[in-house]
């Protein structure tokens, strides 16, 4: 068996707005391996987002430990959560969240550049990912003058770029369409295969069975486990 | 319309927040204005007091060679001035000044002017009782103010027929004149001045003169007759009269002359913080306008015509700009009692500035135009406004990060840039009052009383017993407890009194005509008054007690005299001859260090100290000085009490020499003061204009920021980006702040002293301070970018 990346044991999260209390997230247990793709699924308000969010330290939470590569992620200063995020954490998000400022490149580049890394390494690293992705034909573009799908792309590589232990993507297909979200959903999964390390929420059954696991959500619990047969 | 005005207001109140902001922003903005501008018309514009004011005009010489204009004339010009006259109703010479006015056994000092009786035509003004003395008159009469009349015998009537003396001659008081009239300067008591005038050469500058022009005769008219007149003198007399010519210029810009460009410069400086006002309540209706584009964007496509949506924004500028304008002339009032009192003394109408109704009529027209200016941006915006774009909002999908802002950014530019011109205005006025608080003087100024004395005198003989008098004091008033030495002076610096003239030195030049003549300041002094005053003898001697009348005259010169006229040579021992009493000859038996006499702004410049022994015309008036080891002013009414006891006869007025050099520079230091406070406003309300801008950058930035923070970004690097941001905006505001400021702050070379107007260090320590303020500003803003929570930031909503 190859070493736990992810270990979330009686993980809890709680909201308090206006006296109302939350639970989004009541007693959580996750192991994720190295190399494992698990994609979570569960109906609206279950616990996804949280979930990702503790997995991806933008959030910590109320009750319970969260044990990233082997090092515990509590009791961590600010700038280290920030630090900790910039080389282990690829985030995807469901809006794409490119910088409209910033080009194809320098939106690649953006998290290698909260890393004090040369320039002529960030190109190279830049350069690579976005060949992953297929886009590397457009690095002078602005996010304004890219599809969706394209935008989404990029976005992907921007996660990848800093070599990251873990990508996290809350629902990368949501605000596209079939084909630019298959498009995606195969990007992933190639690199899954290249040893990429995958949480992915997902509403959708039809791209949940690339992952190797898919965990249900409900109201804050995980309520089912299933595998899928490696194919 | 009406209806416009009542949403606008209902607007305004539920927005109680923004209204009071942009209210009281205008506010002061029109507040200071107003309060500028009515010392401006009080002083400057409003006609003067008197019947047929524009008519009154003073008569002066005009130096053709030096293009300089003073308000004197000499005895000879004048007489053949009004000997020629066609264009003046009326002319009078009038001279004069503080003098000592005895009433019984007291003696005060008082404004007293010898005026011809055509003087009060000039004014056309009547007694509130008794009469006006006339040319037909014989006895010695005198017309006294209503203050003087009611201070001193109670009531007007009660004054009539009563006695005054001045210089031991006995004036009976013919009438009084209504309260309010005090001209010229501080006068209390006119006396008839002789038909004669005693000095009729042409090269002391003694007399002053006002005429009133004929009924249809232009100050044009008058003055193209003057030069007449002053062309047959110039070739009837060339030796005195070759390079002059005769200057009329309206009473009011005479009086108020000195404080005009002061006054400009102040009303420049808040027109600036206007406009920076102006500016920040554009940026807030921006910021008021923001959430309601969708709004009108929405009205706009279900066919609102955007006229009416401009006019919308006009009414409510309007209305804001009506609201900040009557705040503002509330402010105004506060604001000119301040400005009087602390205005310089010297600060001419004084008493004529009030809100008045032409100041109240400019409160409400720069109301309406600050209206205008700050509703433009916004109305512009709005008529601009693409319907299509606003309803799609946050632009293109899947893309972070704000609106450029940029019409904000660049109304916030505008405020920068006219904050650092203020601001290095300010600095340059401050470099400049400091250099003129640093000026060594050539003498020192503390611990030094300082007594006007007057003695009255008449005549040779009682001149002559005068100067014993006030000599024979000395040795009583050195004998108090705290002072170390005496001496007295005519002309002190930084003093009321002085004279100038041409000098002759023997064998150089004489006063035959068609000579050149050097110039000097012609100052009478006792001996040990450089001792007094701590002006250094250089070489030679210091005059003696033996330099009296009755022994060869002798004189003591400047080390600036001794380079004009003795340049490689010992002035010791030379002798020279001056205009101001006789044309005796004087040996030269000192010389001093030079003294920068009218203020510390003055350049040293040549002096020619005479002993006051030796010119006792001038002797019985006379600023006593002493040197003390104590506090200068404690000894006022101890050597007051000494005087009094030996002297009743003799008037006395104490100050300090402190008191006196600060005073010489009120007015740089009142405008350097206003400019400071005028510019720290200028700098806070472009912070605020700042803040306003970077949080609003940063609200449209959240999302981004959030974004950055997820990917790595660490607090400082969020906080750097608003930060930079803020020095992008206020670079490119310091670039045109800079350029506007190269080209504007030249006004000033006339005003500064010892700092040039484009000083490297005002403008760098200007630079620093706006980019300190800038970021100072933007730190809260920068600040609350870090606490951005990554995770509700970058919530789908
Ligand atoms: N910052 C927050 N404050 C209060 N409640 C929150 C906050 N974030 C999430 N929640 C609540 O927690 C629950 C889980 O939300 P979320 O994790 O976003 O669900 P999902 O992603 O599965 O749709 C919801 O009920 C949501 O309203
Ligand atoms: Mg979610």
């Amino acid at each position: 068996m190859s070493e736990a990346m992810i270990q979330l044991d009686g993980v809890k999260k709680v909201f308090i707005t206006d006296e109302v209390e939350t639970h989004a997230l009541s007693g959580i247990e996750l192991n994720v391996r190295k190399g494992e793709y698990v994609s979570i699924s569960g109906p609206s308000g279950c616990g996804k987002s949280t979930l990702l969010a503790i997995l991806g330290l933008l959030d910590t939470p109320s009750d319970g430990s969260y044990t990233l590569n082997g090092k515990a992620a509590s009791g961590l200063k600010i700038s280290e959560r920030a630090r900790i995020r910039n080389r282990e954490i690829g985030f995807i998000f469901q809006a794409f969240n490119l910088i409209g400022d910033l080009n194809v490149y320098e939106n690649v580049e953006l998290p290698l550049t909260y890393r004090g890394m040369g320039s002529a390494d960030r190109k190279k690293a830049v350069m690579e990912s976005l060949e992953k992705v297929g886009m590397s034909h457009r690095v002078k573009h602005y996010p304004s003058q890219l599809s969706g799908g394209q935008q989404q792309r990029v976005a992907v590589a921007r996660a990848l770029a800093g070599n990251p232990s873990v990508l996290l993507a809350d629902e990368p297909t949501g605000n596209l369409d079939s084909q630019n979200g298959e498009a995606v959903m195969d990007l992933l999964r190639d690199l899954h295969r290249n040893g990429a390390t995958i949480c992915m929420v997902t509403h959708d059954p039809r791209y949940a069975k690339f992952a190797d696991r898919t965990i249900h959500m409900f109201d804050g619990r995980i309520v089912e486990e299933s595998i899928e047969a490696v194919v | 319309m009406g209806r416009d005005f009542i949403y606008a207001l209902r607007g305004l109140r539920r927005n109680i927040g923004f209204t009071l902001a942009a209210a009281i922003t205008l506010a002061l903005g029109i507040g200071l204005n107003t309060a500028i501008f009515s010392v401006m018309y009080g002083v400057l514009l409003a006609p003067l007091p008197f019947h047929d004011a524009a008519r009154i005009v003073s008569v002066g010489t005009h130096f053709k060679d030096k293009a300089r204009t003073i308000p004197r004339l000499t005895g000879g010009d004048l007489t053949d001035i009004i000997h020629d006259n066609r264009v003046f109703e009326a002319i009078s010479v009038y001279t004069g000044g503080e003098i000592g006015v005895q009433l019984g056994d007291r003696a005060t000092f008082t404004g007293t002017w010898f005026v011809r009786p055509e003087f009060f035509g000039v004014f056309g003004i009547q007694p509130v009782a008794g009469r006006l003395f006339g040319a037909s008159d014989k006895a010695l009469l005198a017309e006294v103010s209503e203050g003087f009349a009611k201070r001193n015998f109670g009531s007007a009537s009660a004054a009539v027929n009563k006695a005054i003396t001045i210089e031991n001659r006995l004036y009976q008081i013919s009438g009084v004149l209504p309260a309010g009239f005090a001209y010229p300067r501080n006068a209390e008591v006119w006396v008839a001045s002789p038909v004669q005038l005693e000095n009729l050469n042409r090269s002391a500058y003694n007399y002053a003169a006002v005429a009133k022009l004929k009924p249809g005769i232009s100050r044009d008219g008058a003055q193209a007759e003057m030069e007449t007149v002053g062309a047959r003198l110039a070739s009837a007399f060339p030796a005195d009269n070759k390079a002059k010519t005769f200057a009329v210029t309206g009473l009011r810009e005479q009086i108020t002359g000195s404080i005009r460009l002061t006054l400009f410069f102040l009303l420049g400086a808040v027109t600036l913080v206007l406009l920076i006002a102006c500016a920040n309540v554009a940026n807030l209706m921006l910021a008021r306008a923001a959430p309601r584009a969708r709004e009108f964007a929405v009205r706009a496509a279900l066919g609102a015509a955007r006229s009416r949506l401009v006019r919308q924004l006009a009414i409510e500028g309007l209305t804001l700009g009506l609201l900040g304008g009557a705040l503002g002339i509330v402010l105004a009032q506060a604001g000119i009692d301040l400005l009087i009192r602390f205005a310089p003394a010297n600060l001419p109408r004084a008493n004529e500035v009030h809100l008045s109704v032409p100041v109240l009529l400019f409160a409400i027209a720069i109301s309406l135009f600050s209206s205008l200016l700050f509703s433009l941006v916004p109305a512009w915006n709005a008529a601009r406004a693409d319907v299509n774009e606003a309803l799609k909002q946050g632009g293109v999908r899947g893309v972070v990060g704000g609106q450029s802002g940029w019409l904000r950014s660049a109304v916030v530019v505008t405020e920068i840039s006219l904050s650092i011109i203020l601001a290095i205005g300010a600095g340059l006025l401050f470099r400049s009052f400091w250099a003129l608080t640093q000026a060594p003087l050539g003498y020192r100024t503390d611990h030094i009383l300082v007594m006007y004395a007057h003695e009255p005198a008449n005549g040779l003989d009682q001149s002559l017993r005068a100067i014993k008098t006030v000599s024979d004091l000395y040795p009583k008033l050195a004998a108090i407890p705290g002072v170390v030495s005496v001496s007295a002076a005519m002309g002190l610096p930084t003093g009321t009194y002085g004279s100038n003239g041409m000098y002759a030195v023997r064998g150089k030049n004489t006063f035959a005509p068609g000579q050149d003549l050097p110039q000097a300041g012609f100052r009478l002094a006792n001996p040990n008054y450089f001792g007094t005053m701590g002006i250094q003898v250089m070489r030679g001697r210091d005059f003696a007690d033996t330099d009296v009348y009755d022994k060869p005259f002798v004189a003591v010169i400047s080390e600036s005299l001794a380079r004009q006229s003795f340049a490689g040579e010992d002035p010791v021992g030379k002798q020279l001859q001056c205009g101001l009493d006789s044309l005796n000859y004087m040996t030269i038996v000192g010389v001093v260090g030079d003294v920068r006499q009218d203020s510390p702004a003055s350049t040293p410049a040549p002096e020619l100290y005479m002993p006051l022994a030796q010119h006792p015309f001038y002797a019985n008036e006379v600023q006593v000085v002493m040197r003390t080891s104590v506090e200068p002013s404690a000894l006022m009414d101890p050597v007051r009490r000494t005087v009094a006891e030996n002297n009743p006869t003799m008037a006395t007025k104490f100050t300090t020499m402190d008191a006196m050099v600060s005073n010489s520079i009120a007015t740089p230091r009142f405008r350097t003061y206003l400019a400071g406070i005028f510019a720290g406003l200028a700098m806070l309300m472009a912070m605020s204009g700042i803040y306003g801008l970077m949080s609003y950058m940063a609200a449209q930035r959240t999302s981004e920021f959030g974004l950055r923070m997820a990917l790595g970004a660490q607090r400082g690097d969020v906080m750097r980006l608003i930060l930079r941001q803020t020095a992008g905006v206020t670079a490119i505001g310091i670039a045109v702040g800079l350029a506007a400021s190269l080209l504007s702050t030249r006004v000033l070379s006339s005003i500064l002293f010892g700092v040039q107007a484009l000083d490297a260090t005002t403008y760098i320590a200007v630079l620093v301070t706006i980019l300190v303020v800038a970021l100072a500003a933007a730190a809260f803003p920068a600040w609350r970018a870090t606490r951005v929570d990554p995770v509700k930031a970058l919530r789908q909503e």
